[in-house]
Order: structure tokens, then sequence, then C-alpha cells
């Protein structure tokens, strides 16, 4: 390597600083909004960190790192179906709390809209917390909008299609770090 | 325009400096204009009018007078002839007749003095959501080595409000160290940026620590206490396991099957063990029912599953970096609602919660000393007396305090002796809680602890001085449904020395933090909710059996 910078300990380890190592400019942790960025029909949702400067930030020059570090699991019903059998063979339903309050998201755009749950249809699988760093279908970047939300996945009966809903607000905090190049 | 921002506090994270009209001021900024009581402005901490992180800066007015805030950022050298980025996000929510708000900065020299004319960046007169009003590449004149930013209410009507958030100057760099290469791609070392400081992959234990919280503790660098603010950690699941009971049913003359899973009670090959985990980290065993058929009360359903691996720490400044990590699996359980009785102990780091600032009072105790201390003047060497009570209070999510009682259990150590010497003491006293109806599970306790120090000087009898002192401790979110009335046990280790020579004085220390020297509030009785859901982890090898970390730190200062 032909550039760079080499700072070394009476041990002998070294440590290379080279253009393609890249700083950590935020870190920490924060928490997640309580209400959606926008107007009807392009809201989106997540908590915004700025980046240094005016410039906008080339997609290659960010990397991100983000991680849930509290979340609550709410709003659905599990209700045990007997058939009249003993317990041991009953089944249970997993379904969306009736008025719950669920997003999907447009994975290309970021843009959430308010998903109808039917009561007593829509079955969920399993539940967990997501975070990651959300583009919005943008190359360049003047901040970093983080997304996070527990999701439930679900099966939508009345689209006989299997969905991935949010329940917003329910992701208190998170951890990340942001680090750049050509800063 | 690139580099570190030179405002100091820019995301009015700091706080506690300034207050006016009863509101935090940011740190580092200073309020302009003429200040009274139709014109309230300072830190709104909610996420549902920043525009960044969990808070901005409110202007409202409600009379004729304007107000504002400013920051001057000093360079301390010339800066003639380099540019900057300024620039604020701004969002006005309320707007009436030629009222509004003004963004706009000055060149100061060395003394302070203005260089050419103020400059108005944005003069706002009606509603908007955020923007940003900025300028870029505005060169400093000859001269110039300040930079005065203010924001600041305009006009005669009212009412107004308008909120700020993000505030910047960029540029001026004239230090840190650029790598190039050929492309011309580049890497700026500054000392804004973070370090890792620590990284790999750890094992995690199947047992608890020995105050049953769970985790693997990383040492920071250094032997001081780091500002949590400094800190970051990012830390995931690398390898995991999951245990649940599955209860097989057939149908269709047995040619088909379904399933269903249920936490287990002992029978899966490999046992699992679950752990309840209370707000303050303490895990206590869950057992799941036994499954007898014909009772539905022993099935356990499993709703949901996912691993879970995060750093806790309950205080602002640390030691040592605690990773938890575990499977997180909610249970089918109807939990009836009840009360249990707890005792308090208070530990030897901070805990900030609701904007309280205080040491940690948790329900586990600890292992690390931590001593506060009052003394009297030069020339008071008698102990007289050392009074000591508690001030009891709710806090609450919003961070207002009520007050439960103020000077209760109180208790006075009256030893009295001759020449140079300590004395060793645990002071206990009740205090009839009187309960609080309008409990929410998201208050917390606040509890300050008052000594006061009374010494004479020598002849006996001839002065005798008051010496007044205190520290506050604070719980968690504590979860609770309720406090109950109860009669508290409020326990304080007290140590009280005299130096008897020349120069001598009379010391009162109140230790806390150890079994052994400890602070300790018992017999708190609290209600807990009816639920159909029990949140319960499994740890190590029946849990998550290493994890991937990665800690990085400001400021480090390489040792």
């Amino acid at each position: 390597m032909a550039y760079g910078f080499k700072v070394r300990n009476v041990l002998g380890n070294t440590c290379v600083l080279t253009p393609d190592v890249k700083s950590i400019i935020s870190a920490g942790t924060v928490y997640m909004p309580g209400f959606l960025w926008g107007t009807v029909g392009s809201y989106t949702f997540g908590v915004n960190i700025p980046l240094p400067g005016t410039t906008a930030y080339s997609e290659n020059d960010i990397g991100v790192l983000v991680k849930v570090r509290n979340y609550i699991f709410t709003n659905y019903n599990v209700t045990p179906i007997d058939w009249g059998l003993s317990p041991k063979q009953w089944s249970y339903a997993r379904w969306l709390y009736y008025g719950g309050s669920f997003w999907t998201r447009n994975d290309s755009t970021g843009v959430v809209t308010g998903f109808d749950e039917e009561q007593f249809h829509d079955t969920f699988y399993n539940c967990h917390p997501v975070a990651f760093w959300d583009k919005m279908g943008n190359t360049t970047f003047n901040y970093v909008r983080l997304f996070a939300s527990t999701v439930f996945e679900i099966y939508d009966e009345s689209a006989s299609s299997y969905l991935k809903v949010y329940r917003l607000g329910t992701v208190t905090d998170i951890d990340y770090v942001i680090y750049l190049r050509n800063l | 325009m690139k580099g570190p921002n030179r405002l100091i506090n820019p995301d009015f994270e700091e706080q506690g400096n300034i207050i006016i009209n009863s509101r935090y001021f940011p740190n580092n900024w200073l309020p302009t204009g003429t200040l009274s009581g139709d014109t309230s402005l300072g830190i709104k901490i909610t996420t549902l009018y920043a525009y960044t992180f969990d808070r901005s800066f409110e202007m409202e007015k409600t009379g004729s007078n304007n107000t504002g805030m400013y920051q001057t950022v000093d360079f301390g050298y010339d800066i003639s002839g380099l540019t900057f980025d300024i620039g604020m996000w701004i969002r006005v929510t309320i707007q009436t007749g030629d009222s509004g708000v003004k963004l706009s900065y000055k060149w100061l020299d060395s003394s302070g003095t203005i260089i050419g004319s103020q400059v108005t960046i944005a003069s706002l007169t009606a509603t908007q959501a955020y923007t940003l009003h900025s300028v870029s590449g505005v060169t400093a004149p000859s001269n110039a080595q300040k930079i005065w930013l203010n924001i600041t209410t305009i006009g005669s009507n009212q009412p107004m409000e308008a909120f700020v958030d993000s505030p910047y100057i960029y540029g001026g760099n004239t230090y840190g160290l650029k790598i190039y290469n050929t492309d011309g791609d580049s890497n700026t070392v500054l000392p804004e940026a973070s370090s890792i400081i620590a990284s790999g992959t750890i094992s995690m234990s199947n047992t608890l620590q020995d105050d049953k919280t769970y985790g693997v503790d990383i040492d920071l660098p250094g032997g001081e206490y780091i500002d949590t603010d400094k800190i970051g950690v990012m830390v995931q699941a690398r390898d995991f396991d999951w245990k649940a009971k599955v209860n097989i049913l057939t149908y269709d003359s047995g040619n088909k099957f379904w399933g269903n899973f249920f936490g287990d009670s002992g029978t899966v090959p490999d046992p699992v063990t679950y752990y309840e985990k209370a707000s303050d980290g303490v895990m206590t065993e869950w057992k799941a029912g036994a499954m007898t058929p014909g009772t539905q009360s022993t099935y356990n359903f499993l709703i949901r599953v996912s691993p879970t691996a995060i750093w806790e720490t309950e205080a602002t400044s640390i030691k040592k970096i605690r990773l938890f990590a575990g499977i997180d699996y909610t249970f089918l359980k109807t939990i009836a609602g009840g009360s249990t009785t707890y005792t308090l102990y208070a530990r030897d780091y901070g805990n900030s919660a609701l904007g309280g600032i205080g040491y940690m009072l948790s329900t586990s105790d600890g292992s690390i000393e931590k001593t506060g201390t009052v003394t009297s003047p030069i020339g008071y060497t008698i102990h007289w007396s050392t009074q000591s009570d508690f001030d009891v209070y709710v806090l609450h999510s919003n961070g207002s305090l009520t007050s439960l009682g103020t000077g209760v259990a109180s208790s006075t150590f009256s030893d009295r002796w001759g020449g140079a010497g300590s004395r060793t003491t645990t002071q206990s006293a009740t205090w009839a809680c009187p309960g609080y109806g309008s409990w929410t599970s998201t208050d917390a306790l606040y509890i300050k602890m008052n000594i006061d120090l009374k010494a004479n000087s020598w002849p006996l009898g001839q002065s005798q001085y008051n010496q007044p002192g205190s520290v506050i401790f604070i719980t968690p979110q504590l979860g609770w449904s309720g406090l109950n009335a109860t009669t508290w046990t409020m326990s304080r280790y007290l140590v009280v020395g005299q130096m008897w020579q020349n120069n001598g004085v009379v010391t009162a220390n109140y230790i806390w933090g150890t079994s052994a020297k400890p602070l300790t509030i018992s017999n708190i009785s609290a209600g807990y909710s009816a639920s159909t859901a029990q949140q319960v982890y499994s740890i190590g090898d029946n849990g998550i059996s290493e994890v991937d970390y990665m800690i990085y730190l400001k400021d480090y200062n390489g040792s």
C-alpha cells in the first residue's frame, strides 16, 4: 500500500489509517419518535440523524448499524380453539388485535400505509423487533433515517397473502452507529 | 462544507445549567431579548416536536416581548478568509399578525465587536413544517474570530409558537488528519470521531451473576467512570438455541399431524430454565406449566419467540459494559393481579430517569461502596449529633414530582466523646408510607436523604455549627400498578469522625452500596397488573451462547 498513516505501539502492533477507513461520526442511543413524517399518503416513520455539513453524502460513503434496545409486544389476541376436545388437543389462534393500528411499509420508498386488520381473520405466526437504515429510495443523504418497530408476520386472509405489518411506536429506543468516509 | 459542527450542544441534550421561568434552557446557549412571564422558551423534550433525536427548542410568544437564544463560537484564532455553512431547522406551528421568528448571525472580532452588519438568514411570518434555513460557503471577513448565531421571536402580535432543531456552523477546518488515495477518496481523522475500543466474540454464561442479574461485563479503558453519552455499543446474537415443548396431535386416522408449542416444565432433553427479567435486570426463575391433560391452566402456549442482545446500563457513568443476551419468549398465561413486597438498595452508580439525576435504587444489593461527606469548619472539633431523614417523591414520566412525605424516618445519632476517633452506626427508622392511589406503571421513586451534622467548638458549648448535606436516589420506571400503604423501614450507615488536634474538624460520612454498608428501604408494597402474557428468557447454551459486539468511545485517551 503506497499511502496511509500507520500508528505503532512498542509491541509492534500497528493500526493503518487509509482513505477506505470510515470514521464513526455519530453513535449512541436514541429514542424513537411518536409521530409520522410527511402528509397523508406519503407518511414515513423513524428518527433522523443529521450528517455533518450540508453537502449530501453518497450512499457508498455511509455505513450504518442499528439495533433495537427495548421494545414491547402488544396488540394481539390469542384464543384457544377447543373443538370440544381436551386441553392438550386444543389449538390456538393468534390474531391481530382489532383496532390495533398496524401499518404496511413500502420497502422502496419507506412510505407507510395503514393496514385494516379483519377481526378474527388475520393470523400472525411470529412477532419480533426490527431496526434498519431506511433509505427511502434515496442514494445521497443529508441525514440518516433510522426505522425501528415490532413487525408481525401475518397471513392476510382477505387478500390471501403473507404480509409484514408494523406496530409503530413499540420500539422505544435503539442503539446506532454511523460511519463515513470523504468527511 | 464539512467537518464537525462548531456549535456546542447543538442537539440540546445537555441541560440543567440555566432555568428560565421553570424551564430548562440548553447548556452553552444564552437567552436574548426581554424575559418575562408572557414569553416561554426552553427545551421541549418530546420526539413529537423534534426534528432529530428526542428534543427541540421551543419559543412561545404570548405577549409583546420577544426572546430567543444565541451561541457565540469562539475559534480562538483569526478565521478571516475561511468559509462556513450556517443553518438551523425551523418549524412554526402558530403564527398571528406580524409575529414570527428570525434566524441571523454576526461576525465578531476577538473582543466581541461586530464586524459589518448582522446578517438575516430567514425571517419567517407564516406557519411551516420543519424547513432548513441556511447559508453556504460564507467567507469570514478580516479580523473575524467569532461567529454569533441567534434565533429570536419577532413582531408585536401574539400568539406565536415555533420549534427549532439541529443548528449548525460547519467549516473553518484547521485541524485533523486527512488521508487521500489516488482516486481522491479521503478519510479525515478528527478528535470528534469515536474510536472502537473493544470488539469481538464472547461466550455468554449459563448462570446468573451473584446479584441475580445476567450478562457479561466488558471493562472500559482506564479506571475512571465514563459518561454514557460518550459510549456506544452494538451487540448481536451469534449462536442461539430455543426450547419449547411441542404437542403433536394426529387426525384423519393418524395420517396427518399438527403441533402447538408450549413452555417446557423440564421434560425436553437438557431442560431449559426460563427467567423473568425485572426492570432493574434481576432474573427470577419461572416454571412453565406441566401440561396436565384436562387442566388448561397448565398449558402455556408459545405466542412468539426472538433472540435479544442488548447492552444494559441504568447509570449515567459506568466503568464497564454489561452485555445481555437471551432468547425472548412470550407465553400465554393468565396472571392474576396482586401485590408484592420489595426492598430497595442504594447502589454506587448514577441513574438519570425521567429528568431526575441521582444514584440508583434497585431491588438487588451491590458490591461497591459509595461515600458522601459533610464536614464542619476548622475549629469545630466535638461531634454533637448527626441527624438524617428522607424526602420521598413519586417521579412521573413527564419529570414532575409528587411528594409523599418530607423529613420522614428521621433519626439522630448523638454520640459524644473526647479526643480523636470515629464512631460507626447504622441508623434505622420507620415511616408510614401513605401509598399513592394515582400510581402508573411509568412512575419511579425519587428519594432524597438529608443529613444535618452539628459540631461544637471547644470549650464545649462555646458555639455550634450546622452543616447540611443531601444525596438523591432514583429507581428506574418500576412498572408497578400501584404503591400501597405500608410501614417502610429506612436504614443508613454512618461513620462520624473527630480530628482533635490543630485544624480539627468533625466529619460525617454516609455510605451506601454494599451489604456491609447499606442504605436500604424495606417493606415497600407494590401492586402488579393482571396479564395474559408471560415474557421470559432462556440463557447461555439454552439461549444465546455467543454474541458479537463492538464498543466505541468518544474522547478515548489511549489508555
